[in-house]
């Protein structure tokens, strides 16, 4: 025989919360979760360029690496985004 | 492809045995000649301590891996505060028997129940000489419930950062009867049928 009284009222105010979605202390701060976002899957592709841009993009790439900022991948990748941006069509 | 087992340990309250039963239900499926593999989302990163202490006959990781594990069942073990509903099927909840454990106990299996998960619930640390705490663990029996006593053995293995299934653990007093609670719950989460690939490259 179940003695304890509150365990129907704890399960009808639980039935009542879901319903509003919210948590009993709706306006305590919440754990906020920051997932890693994964790595683009990428393919390698062969481009000729010439000499001088070929070493202006491996200075550009280790200045990045000394102040910690974006890879080489990824610098490619803003600039093949410009070029697609500046020549592509708008429609 | 192997289908792995996937299962969270979830509970927003904190105390209630998460981290404890994450590494014994590894070790309890160790023992049927599985290979388990915890997930530790906790900061405190409690079954991390355990791992690092070099006691554990299976891998407990930090994240997420990238690859699909090499694994026949993946334990989440999820840290407190965490109001999000597990995005796996598989839910197994530890809770104390009493009156405010309880609260925060059926307002997480409510969201989760919304959401179609399939929860397994555990009473942990119950004793059952006070008559307040029997008739909750009672009432979660009759509920569907898996029980787990208040027991010294988990304290003395955690003294050493082992689990209960560990050798050293075997003349503990009623060390018998909690293995077998624990492989119980192991059963319980083997034999439900929805099964989860993991789809993680």
């Amino acid at each position: 025989m179940i003695v304890n009284n509150w365990i129907d009222e704890e399960n009808a105010r639980a039935t009542e919360l879901v319903k509003t979605g919210n948590t009993t202390n709706s306006r305590a701060p919440l754990l906020v979760k920051n997932p890693k976002q994964p790595t683009p899957i990428r393919r390698i592709r062969s481009i000729y360029i010439q000499e001088s841009h070929s070493l202006a993009f491996d200075k550009l790439v280790f200045e990045h690496k000394i102040t910690k900022g974006k890879k080489a991948p990824e610098l490619m990748e803003e600039a093949i985004e410009l070029l697609i941006e500046k020549y592509s069509s708008k429609e | 492809m192997k289908i792995i087992k996937l299962v969270s340990i979830w509970n927003p309250k904190g105390g209630q045995g998460k981290s404890t039963l994450a590494i014994n239900l590894a070790a309890a499926s160790v023992e049927l000649g599985l290979k388990p593999l915890i997930i530790c989302q906790d900061p405190q990163g409690t079954s991390l301590l355990y791992y690092k202490s070099g006691n554990l006959p299976f891998e407990v990781v930090d994240s997420v891996p990238t690859d699909r594990p090499d694994a026949d069942i993946v334990i989440f073990d999820h840290q407190a505060s965490d109001w999000e509903v597990p995005k796996n099927h598989l839910i197994v909840m530890p809770l104390k028997p009493a009156r405010d454990q309880y609260a925060t106990y059926i307002d997480a299996y409510r969201r989760a129940e919304l959401l179609g998960k399939k929860i397994i619930t555990v009473v942990t640390d119950g004793q059952e000489h006070r008559a307040n705490e029997k008739d909750t663990i009672d009432y979660l029996k009759s509920k569907g419930a898996c029980v787990i006593p208040s027991s010294g053995v988990f304290s003395r293995a955690a003294s050493e950062y082992i689990t209960i299934f560990d050798q050293k653990m075997n003349k503990a007093y009623k060390i018998r009867e909690r293995r077998m609670e624990i492989n119980k719950i192991l059963a319980a989460i083997l034999i439900e049928n929805e099964e989860t690939k993991n789809d993680s490259k």
